[in-house]
């Protein structure tokens, strides 16, 4: 009996998930091969991104370099492959690192409520009323211009959205009776906190990663753009859009082709975490 | 109603206390001397400490931070060690240019943005729906910096008809500020648009749905009385909110398309500052800003209070 109203209800996730339409299906798709890009990348390609070959400068695309070679010499194409696991090694780090704080900081917020709750969620407040670029930005100034340093920047900077969702969770559900009930037969407020309450959050917090991973990506490739954020010559997009910018006349796949994969990769996250909000949970739309 | 506004306002006042104090906090436990940066090597330590303390970057921090407040009160906002200019003046320079391109992105982001989210809602399903909400997909997550170099191969480059970059005061000479103020204002309005064009839709359909609409219908009002008088009220409601949020999208844009499109505004200031470590520069622009994102969500929350009743009871 149990057994079927699981699979009822998976059947339906994924009976709404794909119902969306095709662009779900393309954006699984972008997911899919930007991952295997990233994992794959050293197997994929026999260069290196940092190879230069000064014999063969802005060389057209061949059979030896598919995407040609860029302003010193290196293989275009596997400076993007590369460039793939930069932003996906960052987006995982800054969205998970960003997960655990923001998440233990709305549970307290919200249960406990009370001035600490106060203090949490002002500051949570004053944090946003900085756009999260400029945030990052200034805080990147202090871990340096590293994948680790701009990793916890821009997570740091994500952090509101999972404490607000936790927070405002955590306020509609602690007066439940099975809250007070738990409380009643004498268990601990962190069994309450992450054994009760924070399992109820699942279906946001999964749409929120998803969606933080695309936002992470976009950071970063303005943070890099700029100048500001992982520098050359790692082979991050945004470094490599703001490289090939300056020959954009001749050249104009050095700079254009690096920004469309970050378009086509946050695109794919932001639809993926459309329809997992709506077949998680109908009733976060409008709300995430 | 009094209640609800003081509070509000005391809100964001400590907003940018919290602000200022993070922002303050972070320059200071940067690693380097940025004085000793700034003029070179080959400056005398002597050189070097005479100029820290006019800074007064010898002080106790406390004192400092003080410093730093009571100057903000007087107009004062500190040097800047790069440019060697007071950073009041700078912002003389650099704000018009980015108020001059951010304004007028803003007014397309909410005109076209609320208009196609209503044009979407009242044509469900259709291809004009379908077209609108691809646009607005993608539109939310196309890297600004990446569009405007799409657009200046495009359009300047390819096509000739407008100038690559630079920016000229509208009045200085109006027709040349339009021509370079194209593409930025519309990089700048992207994100902004995309995100009003799904909320509008969204509310609308919720909207439309509802019994009070069936009614007005059922009475015979005109469908465009039903849709402009009646539906649209509540359903902007939502979307007053999310004008709000987006003003800090779209001044953290203006660092982007400021760069790209070479606008010497306060978004390519404060991007220099933070490579050059220019730190009375990045604390007072990032001050500056957060107070336009905190009067421009205190505007909204005022605003919703007046639209909407139940807010002004359920939290004054």
């Amino acid at each position: 009996m149990l057994q079927n109203f699981n699979t009822g209800r998976v059947e339906q996730f994924f009976h709404v998930f794909f119902g969306r339409g095709i662009l779900v299906q393309i954006s699984l798709a972008i997911i899919f091969l930007f991952v295997s890009a990233a994992l794959l990348a050293p197997v994929l390609t026999p260069y290196t991104p940092y190879e230069q070959d000064l014999t063969k400068l802005f060389a057209k695309p061949s059979a030896e370099h598919w995407l040609g070679t860029d302003n010193i010499g290196r293989d275009f194409l596997t400076r993007l492959l590369y460039g793939a696991q930069i932003s996906l090694v960052t987006s995982l780090l800054s969205s998970i690192w960003a997960g655990m704080v923001g998440i233990v900081l709305g549970l307290i917020a919200g249960y406990f409520e009370g001035w600490i709750g106060s203090v949490i969620m002002r500051i949570i407040d004053a944090q946003l009323s900085i756009p999260s670029l400029i945030f990052s930005m200034v805080l990147g100034m202090v871990g340096g211009q590293s994948i680790i340093g701009m990793s916890i920047a821009i997570g740091v900077g994500a952090i509101p959205a999972y404490t607000r969702m936790v927070y405002g969770m955590v306020l509609s559900l602690k007066n439940n009776d099975y809250i007070v009930a738990a409380s009643l037969i004498g268990q601990g407020e962190t069994q309450i906190l992450f054994r009760h309450l924070l399992p109820n959050c699942f279906a946001p917090l999964i749409v929120i990663f998803t969606m933080s991973l695309g936002m992470a990506i976009m950071v970063e490739a303005g943070l890099a753009y700029l100048g500001v954020g992982i520098a050359a010559p790692t082979p991050a997009w945004g470094v490599m859009v703001s490289e090939g910018y300056k020959y954009l006349t001749l050249y104009p796949r050095l700079a254009i082709l690096p920004g469309l994969c970050v378009m086509l990769v946050v695109v794919a996250f932001n639809v993926v975490g459309d329809g997992l909000r709506d077949a998680l949970d109908p009733r976060l739309r409008g709300k995430l | 109603m009094i209640n609800f506004i003081i509070k509000r306002i005391l809100i964001s006042l400590l907003v940018v206390f919290l602000v200022s104090l993070f922002v303050f906090s972070i320059m200071h436990i940067l690693p380097g001397d940025p004085v000793r940066l700034a003029m070179g090597f080959e400056a005398t330590e002597e050189d070097v400490q005479r100029v820290r303390e006019q800074l007064n970057l010898t002080k106790p921090l406390v004192e400092q931070y003080f410093l730093w407040i009571n100057g903000l009160f007087h107009g004062d906002f500190g040097i800047s060690i790069v440019y060697h200019r007071t950073v009041a003046d700078l912002l003389k320079d650099r704000l018009p240019r980015t108020i001059n391109i951010g304004i007028p992105a803003m007014i397309l982001a909410i005109v076209v943005g609320v208009g196609s989210g209503i044009i979407s809602a009242l044509q469900r399903g259709k291809w004009v729906d379908q077209g609108i909400t691809l646009i607005a997909t993608l539109g939310a997550g196309t890297p600004q910096f990446w569009l405007g170099i799409v657009g200046i191969y495009i359009f300047a480059i390819g096509l000739n008809l407008l100038p690559m970059q630079g920016y000229t005061s509208p009045t200085e000479d109006f027709a040349l500020f339009l021509k370079k103020a194209l593409m930025p204002v519309v990089c700048m309005a992207i994100v902004m648009f995309a995100s009003l064009a799904r909320q509008t839709r969204s509310s609308m359909l919720e909207v439309i749905n509802q019994d009070y609409i069936r009614t007005a219908r059922a009475y015979g009002i005109s469908e465009a009385s039903v849709i402009f008088r009646h539906a649209l009220k509540n359903a902007l409601i939502p979307v007053i909110t999310i004008i709000g949020i987006q003003v800090r999208v779209v001044i953290g844009g203006s660092l982007l398309v400021e760069q790209v499109f070479n606008v010497a505004g306060i978004g390519t200031l404060l991007t220099a500052a933070v490579s050059n470590r220019d730190y009375f520069v990045v604390q007072s622009c990032v001050l500056i800003i957060s107070l336009f994102t905190v009067v421009a969500n205190l505007t909204v929350d005022l605003l919703y209070g007046v639209l909407d009743p139940r807010i002004r009871v359920s939290k004054g």
